[in-house]
């Protein structure tokens, strides 16, 4: 199952989801970003739940202001933990899903474009947010698809609350149509190298990590984790967030088995795939730790730690010689 | 993975008052329609704020995180990117602004200078200020519910709240079609929709209110910051015709009845003294965001059977350097923001706890506050009306 909705503004008619209420996804503003500006936040869980949020995709349309307008795109889908082999190339869902790895690919190479003829300008990385292109090959396969009559029509019936299943239906090819014409766009070869970049082994198990989105091989890197999480390999996310810092991404949380792959622009663009250095917030919610524990004795602090307490709480624990962990009913554990 | 739940690009949750903590909010709601300028109102007023403060302890600057993150200073350094992009020597394209699609909170701090406060307590008041799609004024169905319902409440929990208008809508309106036009890009009934609701609030919680009226882009119409002509007088009378219902929905939900309107300030702010009266406060401030600006072309358009003001300007004094951009009016703004605190630190509870503990941790910052406050309005500043909140029951 896939469902894209796509958010867009008309030349009166303010940005709203076309033909639907607000699509239903993950808690997206714990990440610091500016979600008007390119964002592209990827999650794959172990429930074989899939949500992308893809922003700042710039259209040649204008409102009644000459002010440019922007897609914003949500696909939510389920993954099939499928190997290779068994999957159909031709089949309608790999077709589809591998549209939407190009779609971010394309999207990608945008965001490039953009931010390199914004360093040809001769700004700073300070001043470099990631700015919207002017030149959207993205953009432009979209703006093909969906006109901008027919787009006024659609915001028309989704401010009156009045479309039909065949309005709907129409909306759906036509997203699904620019996933299926993704497959077919030349990628520019300026900005991505064509060939993998292979990488140390140690790196590339690497599961949690940041690079910047003007870096060739975090990109791949990154690219790589796209495609993997959306064909189901693998679970976790793939973000590109404009305002985040490394040190902020330390207190994403990221759940065992689960990779973690960031592209940040600004001073950090150039940089090359690092590790995130996960950390625990003096000012994370703590729940009381009410869940049945095994009657078992603790002897070391990974053991602790795993029971699921606090590092701080673990620390304690040992120190204080403390053995048995039912003792530790009303400590706490964390909320994520 | 978190519970799904709508796109919502703000924590809501962030803002919430927390005595323990000493964290307070002092919110601030935005009710303009799309694209009228809001993004760009903040980001002037934080540039005329650094001129003006140049020289003093006093800043107000974006919220920084623990991380040394600024969601706001992004935003607005965005603004004035866009603002700049469109400046060319000569000529200015507005075109390059990137709309509102998600609410916004505009965090900002009032603090004192990092010096001072190595020699003092330090303590930061915070302003809250919401933003969010002004389509959703006219088109409530279009948001999430959930994050329309809160960003409903987060207007009615506002001590102020501001009203960008489009100076040029209501000033190139010359005949009946146009302005009917302009009151329907302005949103003006829904604008009075949401000021009326805001305003029970402000009576129902007995809490005082600061109403403020903000034509933006008046570069055109006052000689006070570069222009020729001062066509001041019009553009407050024409704000009158458009506004003249949400100024009076404003006083029918908060003013007292038979009140007598004509006591003086001093008066008025005396007696609330006494009384711990609640009051309301309707001003006006128009404001040059960019300042260096003039509207050189104002043309009507009509598609699919609805006019629009496609307005081009020009460049004041063109040279071949980066033109500069001279906002005006702003602190006008905080000024009276900072009066409504001070006057007003008596009738709210939480405000008046936060700013007790406030002035026994940092006097530097309630001095400023205090001194902000009752500095005199510029010459383009009118009060519309002010008044005590009438009593329940």
């Amino acid at each position: 199952m896939l469902n894209l909705s796509i958010r867009t503004r008309g030349w009166k008619t303010d940005y709203c989801f076309l033909l639907e209420e607000n699509p239903r996804v993950p808690n997206f503003n714990t990440y610091k970003t500016d979600i008007e500006r390119p964002t592209c936040i990827l999650e794959c869980t172990e429930k074989n739940e899939g949500y992308l949020f893809l922003s700042g995709i710039p259209s040649q349309r204008k409102d009644h202001q000459g002010t440019t307008l922007r897609y914003d795109l949500v696909a939510t889908f389920n993954l099939d933990p499928l190997e290779d082999d068994s999957w159909d190339n031709n089949s309608p869902k790999k077709q589809y899903l591998m549209g939407l790895t190009n779609v971010i690919l394309l999207w990608l190479n945008d965001v490039r474009f953009a931010l390199k003829e914004s360093l040809e300008d001769d700004k700073s990385f300070e001043d470099t947010r990631l700015p919207v292109a002017t030149n959207s090959k993205l953009g432009k396969l979209i703006d093909d698809i969906l006109s901008q009559q027919y787009i006024d029509q659609v915001l028309q019936l989704t401010n009156n609350r009045n479309w039909t299943q065949d309005n709907k239906n129409k909306l759906d090819n036509q997203l699904k149509e620019i996933l299926q014409k993704s497959l077919e766009v030349g990628l520019p070869k300026v900005n991505l190298p064509e060939q993998q970049i292979d990488l140390p082994e140690q790196e590339l198990d690497l599961p949690t990590w940041w690079g910047g989105v003007n870096n060739d091989e975090s990109c791949n890197k990154w690219l790589k984790l796209v495609e993997n999480l959306i064909l189901g390999k693998t679970k976790g996310k793939a973000l590109l967030l404009n305002i985040a810092t490394p040190s902020s991404l330390g207190r994403l949380s990221v759940k065992k088995d689960e990779n973690l792959g960031v592209l940040l622009a600004k001073e950090w663009s150039r940089s090359q795939p690092e590790p995130i250095k996960l950390k625990t917030s003096q000012k994370t919610k703590l729940l009381p730790f009410t869940q049945n524990l095994p009657n078992n004795v603790i002897k070391t602090e990974e053991e602790v730690k795993k029971k699921g307490l606090l590092q701080e709480v673990a620390q304690k624990v040992i120190q204080k010689g403390k053995k048995d962990i039912n003792e530790f009913k009303g400590f706490f554990r964390r909320s994520d | 993975m978190s519970s799904k739940k709508a796109l919502e690009a703000i924590d809501f949750q962030k803002y919430v008052d927390n005595e323990k903590e000493n964290q307070f909010f002092y919110k601030i709601g935005l009710i303009g329609p799309s694209r009228v300028g809001k993004s760009s109102m903040l980001a002037s007023l934080l540039e005329e704020a650094k001129t003006v403060f140049a020289q003093s302890l006093v800043s107000i600057e974006p919220f920084v995180d623990e991380d040394g993150i600024s969601l706001t200073k992004d935003r607005i350094k965005n603004t004035i990117n866009n603002i700049v992009s469109g400046l060319d020597y000569s000529t200015f394209d507005p075109g390059y602004g990137i709309g509102t699609a998600d609410p916004f909170i505009f965090d900002l701090v009032i603090k004192i200078s990092a010096e001072e406060k190595q020699k003092n307590k330090s303590a930061q008041l915070r302003l809250a200020i919401l933003d969010y799609p002004g389509g959703w004024l006219k088109e409530p169905q279009n948001a999430d519910q959930k994050i329309w319902k809160k960003c409903e409440q987060w207007i009615k929990d506002s001590s102020v709240i501001i009203v960008p208008i489009d100076s040029n809508l209501i000033m190139e309106a010359d005949n009946k079609e146009k302005t009917k036009a302009s009151r329907e890009l302005l949103q003006v009934l829904e604008v009075e929709k949401l000021v009326r609701d805001w305003a029970k609030g402000r009576w129902l919680k007995q809490e005082s209110g600061l109403l403020l009226f903000l034509p933006v882009k008046c570069e055109t119409y006052f000689d006070d910051n570069g222009g020729i002509y001062n066509k001041s007088q019009e553009l407050y009378q024409r704000m009158h015709q458009f506004y003249g219902d949400v100024i009076e929905a404003a006083q029918q939900e908060m003013s007292e009845k038979n009140e007598d309107n004509q006591e003086t300030t001093q008066d008025s702010f005396l007696k609330r003294m006494v009384t711990k009266t609640s009051s309301y406060t309707i001003e006006y401030h128009p404001v040059d965001t960019i300042g260096c600006i003039e509207l050189a072309n104002a043309n009507w358009e009509e598609k699919n059977g609805k006019l629009s003001l496609d307005c081009q300007y020009l460049v004041r004094n063109p040279s071949n350097y980066i033109p500069k951009r001279k906002p005006l009016g702003n602190i006008g703004v905080l000024n009276s923001i900072c009066k409504h605190m001070v006057e007003n630190r008596r009738n709210s509870g939480m405000f008046r706890k936060f700013w007790d503990k406030l002035s026994g941790n940092d006097k530097l910052l309630t001095d400023a506050i205090n001194r902000l406050s009752q500095q005199k309005p510029g010459s383009r500043f009118k009060e519309i009306a002010k008044g005590n909140i009438a009593k329940r029951g």
